[in-house]
């Protein structure tokens, strides 16, 4: 119980407490992922749950680049012979996706750590670390869910999106420059870098600068290729 | 910082950021609208071409020769029989002499041949007497018969070659006339594609290039225009037709279809059939000259006073054509409707539409995936 507190709360409330405590049992941080997964897949039922295909794939073909009439039919035909599917994928892939993302970044983690000073730990540790830094992601499943449950009817694939920069600021249309990277700038990660620079501060002890800049490092090398492109 | 007060605040942060959002109640979607019109719609079919003068000839050689003189510019009158140009006339002249000798050493020719004839008829005649008394035998005089003969051939043989020698000399003199072009009507020189010093090769007729000049008479332009074979059996004669000048793109003339060709051709490398249509066009202030590419509406149906909209608007699936009313809301409304004729741009439709109302024209990425719930928000240049 004191573990699932540990993993569960304490991110929130307390997290320098968390992060030290998922350091010595690194797998601890399975329960963050789980629930942080589960939330998610059932906030893609929420969102898309009773939508129709023709829905979906009206939704999907908005975020799709510019198509020409005939590649449009073609996208359109594929899509639609998935859309069935397509809760049940959106949801399977909320589980799949995120081990794959802590994993990355806890590499990313380790490698800043050695570039930044002599602190070494273990690639467990950092992958906890990752782990627990997503739970705002947590959060940000339960506001979906909470608004998919406000909204009657079939609700816009826009709505995931509901904490990002574009949402909150700026408002482009999908089409528009920009408005991809836009969508994905999330609140919720500006959180989750938060805690990681807590985190790592409590593995590492380097100063405050250091641990923001490990922190925000995976997501500045990839929002910032992201935003070198558009 | 108590773990209360730190729960109160991120409870408060989520709560208000839900709020926020569902307030919001998800992005508009950004689209352009168009107002639902009323009027007159008119089928039109499109072509392109360029402008040509009604009248218009192109100035070849009959005659090889090389250029001596160019009397006039591109855009400059004339009038009938105006010398226009010369070619050198040093060889033609020559050509011409020769063959004025050539007749005058055949005259002289057919002199000499009459007169050995006449006195060879006269000894005929004397020997005829002598024979009558029996002073000669028959051998001498049936001798010189078979003489005088030959002599009457000889005379008819050098008046032939009389005849050859004139018609010769009248053939130069065509030759030398030919090597002076004139005028063939009054009219604008719209061309000149020749030059002092250059070579003219006669029989040089179809051969792109092969124009000495253009002259061509000013007063009716024409718009011949390429129609797609697809295209060709709605063009009637006489239909109205809108031609647009690639300089004054903004300001249609107005004409009629004068003449429809009958055989499709090529156009180009492209694989489509093309058919020739000329377009009287009206009286114009504009200046146009002719080569002047243009583009054209050709109006080949007149259709009744009807709703229209901006043929972007409608949209089709299984279920119909069917336009998206945008509400005061910033909602959608799904309006079926029964299309009519269309041009270029509007089409005329059926439908429970008003005018005035808005339809959703574009983009079309968006308007592709729009559905009955969405919202949406006119872009500012429509909405204003």
């Amino acid at each position: 119980m004191n573990a699932l507190r540990t993993v569960l709360i304490d991110p929130f409330l307390a997290p320098a407490e968390a992060f030290r405590a998922v350091r010595e049992r690194p797998a601890s941080s399975g329960w963050a992922l789980l629930a942080i997964g589960g939330v998610a897949a059932l906030s893609v039922y929420a969102l898309l749950g009773g939508a129709s295909p023709e829905w979906i794939v009206s939704q999907q073909l908005l975020e799709v680049g510019e198509l020409k009439p005939d590649e449009l039919a073609v996208t359109r035909t594929a899509l639609l012979d998935v859309a069935p599917y397509a809760v049940h994928l959106g949801a399977v892939s909320q589980v799949l996706v995120l081990p794959i993302f802590c994993a990355l970044l806890a590499a990313v983690y380790l490698l800043a750590e050695r570039l930044l000073g002599r602190s070494r730990q273990r690639y467990a540790a950092w992958f906890a670390l990752a782990a627990l830094s997503m739970m705002p992601l947590l959060v940000n499943a339960l506001g979906l869910i909470v608004l998919s449950l406000l909204q009657s009817g079939d609700k816009p694939l826009q709505l995931a999106n509901y904490a990002s920069l574009n949402a909150l600021m700026l408002g482009l249309s999908p089409g528009e420059r920009g408005q991809g990277l836009a969508a994905a700038l999330n609140l919720f990660y500006l959180w989750s870098i938060g805690l990681a620079a807590i985190g790592s501060r409590a593995y590492t002890g380097y100063d405050w600068g250091r641990c923001v800049l490990l922190a925000a490092l995976p997501y500045l090398g990839f929002f910032g290729i992201w935003a070198a492109t558009v | 910082m108590s773990r209360l007060l730190i729960a109160a605040i991120l409870l408060t942060g989520f709560a208000a950021l839900i709020g926020f959002a569902a307030t919001r109640g998800g992005q508009p979607l950004d689209v352009d609208g168009a107002p639902v019109g009323q009027g007159r719609i008119a089928d039109t079919a499109l072509a392109s071409g360029s402008l040509v003068y009604a009248e218009q000839i192109q100035l070849r050689s009959e005659v090889t020769g090389r250029v001596a003189r160019v009397l006039v510019r591109e855009g400059e009158r004339v009038t009938r029989g105006q010398l226009l140009m010369q070619l050198d006339q040093e060889a033609f002249l020559a050509d011409l002499e020769v063959s004025r000798a050539g007749v005058q050493a055949a005259t002289l020719e057919v002199q000499s041949r009459a007169a050995r004839l006449a006195d060879l008829t006269q000894q005929l005649e004397r020997q005829r007497l002598l024979k009558a008394r029996g002073l000669i035998g028959a051998d001498g005089f049936t001798q010189l018969e078979s003489q005088v003969q030959i002599a009457q051939i000889a005379v008819q043989s050098a008046e032939v070659a009389v005849t050859q020698a004139r018609a010769q000399r009248a053939l130069s003199e065509d030759r030398l006339r030919r090597s002076d072009f004139l005028a063939p009507i009054d009219g604008l020189v719209v061309s000149v594609d020749v030059k002092p010093g250059e070579t003219v090769i006669a029989g040089t007729l179809n051969i792109v290039g092969s124009d000495l000049m253009v002259i061509a008479d000013p007063r009716q332009l024409l718009a011949e225009l390429r129609v797609d074979e697809a295209d060709i059996a709605r063009i009637g004669a006489a239909q109205p037709v809108a031609v647009y000048a690639a300089a004054h793109p903004d300001q249609p003339l107005q004409g009629k279809v004068l003449e429809i060709g009958r055989s499709a051709r090529q156009i180009g490398n492209k694989p489509g059939l093309a058919f020739r249509v000329r377009v009287a066009l009206d009286a114009s202030a504009l200046p146009l000259f002719p080569g002047m590419s243009c583009r054209a509406e050709i109006q080949t149906q007149q259709g009744a006073d009807s709703l229209h909209v901006p043929v972007a608007a409608v949209r089709q699936d299984a279920a119909g054509s069917y336009v998206w009313r945008v509400r005061a809301d910033g909602g959608l409304d799904r309006v079926a409707v029964t299309p009519g004729i269309a041009n270029d741009d509007d089409q005329a439709v059926a439908g429970d539409l008003r005018p005035g109302e808005t339809v959703v024209v574009g983009p079309g990425r968006v308007a592709s995936t729009l559905t009955a719930g969405s919202r949406v928000r006119l872009k500012p240049a429509v909405a204003s």
